[in-house]
Order: structure tokens, then C-alpha cells, then sequence
């Protein structure tokens, strides 16, 4: 069987704008989670969220000169941490013959950049007379994928995965499987998002999905905490370079890990919440060990999917309970979005570079913001601070909304 | 050893209307499913003909009234489509271990219903600019706390696993056509490889408003005085819009014998390749093309030769026919036995966006399993000096065919090659 390794990693994230800086600051428990200053938010609900400080946009500009005309500000770290992945897996050549698969949620609409004749509107004449001359209002979704594969010259397939929070958890899987198959060697994988506008922030709190303790800033991403009361959307990047290792050891790439299961559920329950006793995500793990060929009692760390929603954390606590039985107490398990809030389409890609850290450095991130124990959410959440960690096996949760979740298994890499 | 793949589910939405009867019996006579659009509200002049699926009734087919009222067309028309497709199948989803049953689709992109958004906009509006102290205030609780959902691109496949009780591995391709098709793909690849036993595929899309068609009026793709939907043809002067797809229920071979299901045919060859040159939506040269079909001929493990049947991806666009049709000569050119029937649909269904590809691959199979060939209805208007095919004819006519090849080549820089074998 082809195994799969990563030997590349790039990321932007409200904790750092590549994969030094975010190390360093989520080890230290450092949170990214602010007062939102990208928009005017003080008549709205929620009003905090985890940004992305200091796009080098003049930089990014002469590397590239297409983003000039590009107003979608996910575009713009979403191109960073691709850019910083690639340089981190010299690829040089190589690079014509990867595969791209990138994770995305959506196109925004920018409501707050729009001007109207008068108050009473047509929408439809509207959009058609304004979209005709401001024709980069809207990004399309696949312009990053496009910009990359011009760039580069990029000729091996490539994918956009809309699957929303599972979404960059699943293009690595996808790409894992399709090069350990043996479809191809190299893929370039990961995703990009931004929530962080009017229409994202405004929608998911009308859902009542995020945290509305405002004065808490960054304490109101309490993953498995009991006060918990919702998630904080984030935005930024993660993508990972996936390598046969054949591949890799020939041209003398550093290997950071290896990726050895993959696997993806659906609840097919609610839209609205996840399925209550955890069977859903219960597969999702047992699938990704089944594909792993190992048994639960070789997983030594669990980065878990975490929103901080009471719902969530809750049925994440009970699949892992189902899955590893008493093993389950002694399994340290953290969440990244304690101090990033919520990514989206770019949460799995970040979180799995997050839980790298344990190869790295021998070192786990914590959850921070743990203060009150949840008789209900009773597991080692690795509270506060870090943890010195020597384990092998890593398995990543991504349970998303709508029921989508998706598993992967990472491990020490060993010749 | 690979295993087979069979394809033995099929749910078609079109114009036509609901089912694949429907559309296999309008397209054997050669019916178009065009209407006047400029008059619809939600087009505001930005296209001439198109095919708007006009009595589409939902309700009819989705019971579940609390889930119906958060899809939007798009999720609707994918919805229906797989309702039929896994009816078709006769599978029961109960009776299978549920990591064994995929799911990967596409609906497109959802632009949002027009309709959530004005009053937003409209509560938003100080001095004519949207004042977001006003958003917040006031125009945010005014819409509906399910906006999201209509918008979220992940939520059709949630949709479909409620509906129909589908619990296994899943992904949500987008934006185009070239997408969806890679949904069958990758499906494809992981049955043969034994990853899978079971998926549903494919998509389904609606672009008949006013965002997505201002949208495509941009990208050169529509422009508002096509009237006629003229694949490689001499009148055709652009994109003619439609809605609808088809979802496709892809199986192992062997489960589909043991279990005595119906065959339509079998998935023999995907190839796929990636466009780095072109700075438009459609091709800059036919080399990406040709290497594409190529790509799925070696894959399918057949020569060129053994293709009795295309059914080209041309949608009237000029630049895309005439690229894709130099293709075609490419590969096919010295063929030393007669050349495949070339089969341009889309005169008779216009392109269903990222619901295309999946649609075309089921009339690929329809094709196969009836040994009957659909119409060219556009071959008068065929330059037949610049694209001198062997069209099939003005009428749908019983032939042996063995091996059919559909094309992917509509926009974006995903191009896909499917090569479909008659099960026998």
C-alpha cells in the first residue's frame, strides 16, 4: 500500500499569519478572538469574532498582480498560506503536476458595499444594472483555484469541495486516498474562508449558532465548558502539500507527518442540530480507524471539532465515549477553536496543522477558556495549557453543520 | 483487481418535467424544451429563450414540508432527482451497512433567493447606501432566521441524506459543470477500488435569475439576442440557460448481479485534466481536450476505435464548439474504421450549468441500454465544411451502440471525459 505524507504546511489564522507565529501562539493558550473592526457591528447581535490583522496587501500585489482587482478578502490569505506551503515543500517543478483541492464555503455577496438609486428597490433590475458594472462585486469560487493553476501551471486535477465546516478535513482525506490509490502523487489540499461579512455574521447568529457574550471577547470560545453558549466565527487559511512517500524521500522533503485514515458520515437527521446520541459522528471515527486498520486504543490525541455550542461539544463527547469506551478519560483531546473560533470550509485544514505541534515539538495546544467542568463533557480537554506529549496517533474531528463529518487519522512519521 | 461499476439508478429533472421518461420521451422525438423567457420577472431582459421548468411543483415530490421550506431551487430540483434516482435503484438504504453508501454531488452555486435579500437591502438603506448600524437594528430580524440555509452550499446533501436516509462518505463539488462531473468521478474511482459499494452522483442547477444571469451575461457565456441553441451550427450565437440535471446511482457490479438490478450500463473510463492556460471560462486550445478524452480512453482500457457514440459537451457557445470540435478531430481522426455518431443534446435541452454533465452522462446510459440514438434536431444549421462529424440524424433511430463517450468541457478549468460500456 502507497503511503501518504505531508511535507508542507501553510497557514493564516486570527493567531498568526504563518505556521511560526500561529505555533507559538496557540501553545502559549493565546486567543485571536476580538471586537470585529472589519464592519460597523454595534448594533449587531454579535460583535466579536477572530480576524485576521495586517494583510500585506502591497506584497501580495507584486507576487501577484491579479489580486489587485480581487475585493474577497479569504482570496487574499487564502493565497498566503498556499503561497507559504508551496515554498515550505519546495515543490519548484513539481509543482505542474500536483493536485489542487481546496475547501471553500461561499461566494459573498458584499451587502455593505452596495449603493441604491433609492430606497424603494427592484432587487432583480438592481443587481442586473449594478452587477454589470462592478463586475468583482461578487468572487466567484473558483477564482482562487484558478489563480493558483495559472500561476503554476498547475495540470493535475482540481477540486472545489463545498461541504462548509467538514470541508478542508475532506480535501485532505480526498487527497490522501486518492494518492495513497495511487491516482497521483502529489496534492496541494486544504481551504480558505471568511465569515466575517454582514450576510455571514448576520445569518449564523439568527440561526442562534454563535456566542452572544460580547463583553466576554476572547473568553467567549469555550469549548466543552460549561457556559458555554456558541460558537465565534473566525476566518484564515490552512493547506497542507499530501506526498507519496516514495515521492518525498527521493527528493529529500522534510516529512512532518503521515496520514494513515480518512473517514466521512452524514447524520441525516436535523439541518438544524446534530444527531443527539452521536452516531453520526461515531462512524466518522470508526470508519477513519477502520481505514487506518488500527483499533481505537492507539490514538494518543484527539483535536476535537469543539465549537463551543452546547449541542455540539456535547454529542462530539458522547460519540468519543461510544468509540473508546473507558479509554476515552484517558485520551488528551483539545479544541484550536478556543482560540481561533470557528474557520468554516478552512477549520480541519487548520486544526489538523494545529495538532501537528505534538510531532513538532512534542507539544499539544490547549483548550483554553476552560473554567467550569460540564459534568456532561467529563473528558481531559487538556485545559488552559499546553501539554508535553510524546504519543503516535492523532485523530481529527470535524463534525459540521448539517450533519457533514468527516475523520482523519494522522500519525508519527517512522521509515 | 478493479471492480466493475454499474450504473442503476437514474433520476432526471428538466424542463421536460420530473422523471426520466419524461425527457427521454421529448428528447426521442426530438423536442425542445425552450420557452420565451424576456417576459419573466426574475430574468429582467437578460435572456431571450431559455428552459424554465414552469409547474414545477416540489410538494408533490418532497413530503417532508419543515425540510422543503429550507431549499432553495437549486437543492429542490437535486433533491427530486435523487428521490427518483434511488427509487429507480430499488435499493433499500436500511438494509446496507451505511459507511458502504456515498454521497458526492453539486448544485452549483447558490446565489441566494432574491426574494430573502430585498428586505434586508431594503431595511438597510440609509441615504440610498446599505448602513449597517440600520442592518443590524433593523433589517436583520426582518428575514428569515433560515436565510442561511437557502445560501449554505453544503445543505442540499444534508437535505438528500434526510430525505433518503444516506449516511456514508460525502462531498459537495462546485461550481460547474466540470464539478459535477468529477462527483461521478471520484465515485467511480473509490467503487472500483472497493473503497465504496454505493453512490449517488451528480447534480442539478438553476440559473434562470437575475444575479447568475447577469453573472453569465459578464463571462461572455449568454448574451441577451441568442435565440437558438445551435451546437457547432452556424446560427447559434451563444449559451442557451436551462435548469435541471440528474442524479445517478453508481454501484459495484457484483452487488448490482447479486441483487438482479436493472443495468443501464456500465462506467468503464473517467479522465480528467485541468485547464492553465486559458484566461477565459471556455479553452484556449484543444490540447487540455483532446489529452482529456484520451485520458478516459486509456483509463477505460479501450481504443478509440471501440466508440460508437458522442455526446459532445458543445453548447452553442462559439468558442467552445469549435474548440471542442477540434478536439474531437484530434483524437478521433485516424480512426481506421467508421468514426463515432456525434450527438450535440444540448440543441434540444439548452445547458443545465453544473447540473450538464450528470444530465448528458444519464442520456449517455439511456442511450446504451435502449440501443436507440437521439436526434441531431439542429442539423441543418451544422457547418458541415468546418464540422464534418458523422452527425446522427434528424430522427432518433435504433442502432447498436457499444461504447458511448460524454464530454465535460463547459466552463471553468475542469474538463471531464466519461466512456460508457453497453451492459449486455
Amino acid at each position: 500500500m502507497r503511503r501518504v505524507v505531508i511535507t508542507g504546511i501553510g497557514v493564516v489564522s486570527p493567531a498568526g499569519s504563518n505556521a511560526k507565529e500561529h505555533f507559538k501562539s496557540i501553545l502559549n493558550g493565546k486567543s485571536g478572538i476580538d471586537k470585529i473592526s472589519l464592519f460597523d457591528v454595534s448594533t449587531m447581535l454579535v460583535k466579536i469574532g477572530g480576524e485576521i490583522k495586517n494583510i500585506p496587501f502591497e506584497s501580495l500585489y507584486s507576487d501577484c498582480p491579479e489580486l489587485k482587482t480581487i475585493t474577497d478578502r479569504k482570496i487574499y490569505f487564502g493565497f498566503m498560506a498556499l503561497q507559504e506551503a508551496i515554498h515550505d515543500a519546495r515543490l519548484s517543478d513539481r509543482i505542474k503536476e500536483c493536485g489542487l483541492n481546496l475547501g471553500v464555503s461561499l461566494e459573498v455577496l458584499p451587502i455593505e458595499k452596495l449603493v441604491f438609486p433609492d430606497s424603494k428597490i427592484n432587487l432583480a433590475d438592481f443587481f442586473a444594472g449594478y452587477l454589470k458594472n462592478n463586475q468583482s462585486l461578487q468572487v466567484p469560487l473558483d477564482t482562487l483555484s484558478m489563480l493558483m493553476i495559472r500561476k503554476y501551471k498547475i495540470s493535475g486535477p482540481s477540486y472545489i469541495n463545498c461541504s462548509a465546516c467538514a470541508a478542508s478535513t475532506q480535501t485532505i482525506g480526498h487527497s490522501f486516498r486518492k494518492i495513497r490509490r495511487g491516482d497521483n502523487d502529489i496534492f496541494i489540499c486544504g481551504g480558505y474562508d471568511s465569515m466575517l461579512n454582514p450576510l455571514g455574521l448576520g445569518g449564523f447568529s439568527l440561526l442562534g449558532a454563535l456566542s452572544e457574550k460580547n463583553e466576554l471577547k476572547d473568553k467567549a470560545s469555550r469549548p466543552y465548558d460549561r457556559e458555554r453558549d456558541g460558537a465565534i466565527l473566525g476566518e484564515g487559511a490552512g493547506i497542507i502539500v499530501l506526498e507519496e512517500l516514495d515521492s518525498a524521500l527521493k527528493r529529500g522533503a522534510k516529512i512532518y507527518a503521515e496520514v494513515v485514515g480518512y473517514g466521512s458520515s452524514l447524520d441525516a437527521y436535523r439541518s438544524t442540530d446534530p444527531e443527539p446520541t452521536g452516531a453520526g459522528a461515531e462512524q466518522s471515527i470508526r470508519s477513519a480507524l477502520d481505514d487506518a486498520q488500527i483499533t481505537p486504543q492507539y490514538i494518543d490525541y484527539i483535536n476535537g471539532h469543539g465549537t463551543s455550542t452546547p449541542k455540539n461539544d456535547l454529542v462530539e463527547t458522547k460519540a468519543i465515549k461510544k468509540v473508546f469506551g473507558d479509554q476515552a478519560y484517558n485520551i488528551p483531546i483539545s479544541s484550536t477553536k478556543s482560540m481561533l473560533g470557528h474557520l468554516i470550509a478552512a477549520s480541519g485544514a487548520v486544526e489538523i496543522i494545529s495538532a501537528l505541534t505534538g510531532f513538532l515539538f512534542n507539544k499539544l495546544h490547549p483548550t483554553i477558556n476552560y473554567e467550569y467542568p460540564d459534568p456532561t463533557c467529563d473528558l481531559d480537554y487538556i485545559p488552559n495549557v499546553m501539554r508535553e506529549w510524546d504519543g503516535k496517533y492523532i485523530l481529527k474531528n470535524s463534525f459540521g453543520f448539517g450533519g457533514q463529518n468527516a475523520c482523519l487519522i494522522v500519525k508519527r512519521y517512522e521509515k | 483487481m478493479k471492480s466493475r461499476v454499474a450504473i442503476t439508478g437514474i433520476g432526471l429533472i428538466s424542463p421536460y418535467g420530473v422523471g426520466k421518461e419524461i425527457a427521454w420521451n421529448n428528447l426521442v422525438k426530438g423536442n425542445k424544451c425552450f420557452r420565451r423567457l424576456d417576459s419573466l420577472e426574475q430574468c429582467s431582459n437578460l435572456l431571450t429563450i431559455g428552459g424554465y421548468f414552469e409547474d414545477f411543483q416540489s410538494e408533490q415530490f418532497i413530503e417532508n414540508r419543515k425540510l422543503l421550506k429550507l431549499m432553495n431551487r437549486e437543492a429542490q430540483f437535486a433533491a427530486v432527482a435523487a428521490i427518483q434516482a434511488l427509487e429507480d435503484s430499488k435499493i433499500n438504504t436500511n438494509s446496507i451497512p451505511p459507511e458502504r453508501f456515498g454521497i458526492y454531488i453539486g448544485t452549483g452555486l447558490t446565489t441566494g433567493e432574491l426574494d430573502e435579500l430585498v428586505p434586508i437591502i431594503e431595511n438597510s438603506l440609509v441615504d440610498g447606501r446599505v448602513d449597517m448600524k440600520a442592518f443590524g437594528e433593523k433589517a436583520l430580524f426582518r428575514c428569515s432566521p433560515l436565510l442561511s440555509f437557502k445560501i449554505l452550499t453544503n445543505m442540499p446533501v444534508c437535505y438528500i441524506s434526510i430525505l433518503l436516509n444516506i449516511k456514508g462518505p460525502n462531498m459537495v463539488f462546485n461550481p460547474w459543470s466540470g464539478q459535477v462531473a468529477q462527483s461521478i468521478g471520484e465515485a467511480f474511482k473509490e467503487i472500483q477500488s472497493g473503497e465504496l459499494d454505493y453512490a449517488l452522483v451528480g447534480g442539478a442547477d438553476s440559473k434562470i435569475n437575475s444575479v447568475s444571469l447577469t453573472t453569465l451575461t459578464n463571462l461572455g457565456v449568454i448574451n441577451q439576442s441568442t435565440s437558438l441553441s445551435s451546437p457547432f451550427g452556424s446560427n447559434g450565437n451563444g449559451v442557451v440557460v436551462s435548469e435541471g440535471g440528474a442524479l445517478i446511482i453508481l454501484e459495484n457490479m457484483e452487488s448490482a448481479k447479486k441483487r438482479k438490478a436493472k443495468i443501464y450500463a456500465e462506467l468503464i473510463g473517467y479522465g480528467q485534466t485541468t485547464d492553465c492556460e486559458s484566461l477565459t471560462v471556455y479553452p484556449s486550445s484543444s490540447s487540455i481536450l483532446t489529452k482529456c478524452m484520451e485520458d478516459a480512453i486509456i483509463d477505460a482500457g479501450i481504443s478509440k476505435e471501440d466508440i460508437d457514440y458522442i455526446n459532445p459537451s458543445a453548447n452553442s457557445h462559439p468558442i467552445a464548439d469549435k474548440t471542442e470540435a477540434e478536439a474531437i478531430k484530434e483524437v478521433f481522426s485516424n480512426c481506421n474504421e467508421k468514426h463515432p455518431l456525434i450527438n450535440p443534446t444540448k440543441a434540444m435541452t439548452g445547458d443545465f450549468m453544473a447540473g450538464a454533465s450528470s444530465f448528458e452522462f444519464a442520456i449517455s446510459a439511456l442511450v446504451l441500454k435502449e440501443q436507440m440514438i437521439l436526434p441531431t434536431v439542429n442539423l441543418k444549421d451544422i457547418d458541415k465544411m468546418k464540422y464534418d462529424f458523422r452527425f446522427t440524424s434528424e430522427e432518433a433511430t435504433k442502432d447498436e451502440i457499444n461504447i458511448a463517450m460524454t464530454n465535460s468541457f463547459e466552463m471553468g478549468n475542469t474538463k471531464v471525459s466519461f466512456i460508457l460500456k453497453r451492459f449486455l
